[in-house]
């Protein structure tokens, strides 16, 4: 008699502790927010490159302004649509959002309002290297914390896309490729992770993850695939000329395409501007610098394209450079008067 | 009620199921408690009135497009019957059992939402 008592108390207990469970894990993202936010970063990360490039806007505060208002913009469009969509369909549904869902969602404004001022920082301070590496990080955290609150599922799809971005911030690939894996992750990532998640409410640590690593062949496949067409870009038929027969011959005509090649030991002038506060603009300077290793160049309608390769390695854009180790020192000695040195390692090849 | 009397109210076990969802997490709407408890519209409504009267639920309206939704609370009231009939159930069991459940209750009463929170 006893025991049958304390078994009675005992299920009530358990009853309780099941739906505080339940009660706690009531937060449920609706598989618009998936696609909305994973299209619209996908978006800004393969088109703001091109809008915003640096031939089209000369004036760095002017390109700071235009790119990261734009970005704001299509982050609180993006942010609206899917508010008005998710209230319309809980509304439609009879459901409400919860406590919970709701202070989840200022973190998650919280991380993204994060990631735009890291990308002013970075537009200002550079380390631009490390910018998808750190927003895969912070996304990744998001849906980690919100996973918490959800579906399991949702903690590994958080967990894979923050090792996905400290990959990226150990091994710093070149900016198209990190762009190409990163544009993957959320376009593709985000809408696949919403399926899996909505199919996998009861699963097993096995389970998840075997999801988990095909969620992670899913992302990482088209990016490769994607990386290595737009490195294919071999320039089939342009003719290759030497920079002496290129100087001879004068500048293509319109409609022909050609490589230059420079041979190593190519004598070439490093024009450099520098200006600052406490200096007078110098723009007049000039190193003479020597290629250690041959360097091929595109040259379409008189215009150099913004694409090199060295060696025989693969094209790659102009922009895959690194400025790394860079150093100013200042000294004065009563023999030399006050001097300056400026140093830094510029390389094209990580 | 003695200090070791189960609230009857409480003591029934959708609505103990109930308390405790809305303990956890917040206000919630009609159709949410039905389809998470698993009940009829008609037990559940029942249960909600039963509630309502002794003051341990709220019901608050929420206007927007389309037609309003009632969202249901947990009260102050509400909560501390529910954190005292928590109490009551674990000194009831043998001091084993009450060690694990203990451990697995003890959310209820501190990281919940507080019931004023809309």
């Amino acid at each position: 008699m006893n025991n049958t008592l304390h078994d009675s108390e005992q299920d009530q207990l358990r009853a309780i502790h099941t739906m505080l469970a339940s009660g706690h894990a009531s937060v449920h993202l609706e598989r618009h927010t998936f696609l909305l936010w994973g299209l619209s970063a996908a978006f800004l990360i393969l088109a703001v490159p091109e809008l915003f490039s640096r031939e089209r806007f000369t004036d760095p505060f002017e390109l700071l302004v235009w790119q990261n208002s734009f970005i704001s913009l299509v982050l609180i469009g993006t942010g609206y649509l899917d508010y008005r969509w998710t209230h319309q369909r809980r509304h439609a549904r009879d459901e409400s959002l919860s406590f919970v869902q709701r202070q989840v969602t200022k973190v998650w404004w919280m991380l993204i309002a994060l990631v735009v001022v890291i990308n002013i920082g970075m537009n200002l301070y550079g380390g631009g290297s490390l910018f998808y590496g750190i927003t895969l990080v912070l996304i990744g955290i998001g849906i980690y914390v919100h996973g918490l609150f959800s579906r399991q599922m949702l903690t590994w799809g958080g967990g894979l896309m923050m090792l996905l971005g400290l990959a990226l911030l150990a091994t710093t690939p070149e900016i198209e490729q990190q762009e190409w894996i990163a544009a993957s992750a959320f376009g593709i990532g985000l809408p696949s992770l919403s399926i899996l998640v909505n199919r996998t409410s009861v699963t097993t640590g096995r389970r998840e993850l075997f999801l988990s690593l095909f969620w992670l062949g899913l992302v990482l496949s088209p990016a490769s695939i994607a990386i290595s067409l737009s490195s294919q870009t071999n320039y089939t038929g342009w003719p290759e000329v030497s920079l002496e027969d290129y100087l001879m011959g004068g500048p293509p005509r319109d409609g022909e395409g050609l490589i230059v090649t420079l041979p190593a030991g190519t004598q070439m002038p490093l024009n450099i501007k520098l200006k600052g506060d406490t200096f007078i603009p110098a723009d007049q300077a000039v190193l003479r610098m020597q290629l250690i290793r041959p360097l091929s160049i595109p040259v379409s309608t008189g215009e150099v394209e913004n694409r090199l390769r060295i060696g025989q390695g693969r094209w790659k854009s102009g922009y895959a450079y690194r400025i790394r180790d860079w150093r100013v020192t200042s000294r004065l000695s009563p023999a030399k008067g006050p001097e300056m040195d400026l140093s830094l390692k510029l390389q094209f090849e990580n | 009620m003695t200090s070791l009397e189960l609230d009857p109210l409480l003591h029934q076990p959708i609505r103990t199921r109930l308390t405790a969802y809305l303990a956890a997490r917040g206000e919630t709407t009609f159709t949410e408690l039905r389809q998470v408890l698993e009940v009829t519209d008609g037990n559940l409504d029942g249960h909600i009135k039963k509630l309502l009267a002794a003051g341990y639920l709220r019901a608050r309206k929420q206007r927007g497009k389309g037609r309003p939704q009632t969202l249901y609370l947990l009260s102050e009231t509400g909560l501390q019957a529910f954190q005292t009939y928590i109490q009551i159930l674990q000194a009831l069991l043998p001091e084993q059992a009450n060690e694990r459940e203990s451990e697995e209750v003890a959310p209820a009463d501190e990281s919940g939402p507080s019931p004023q929170t809309t």
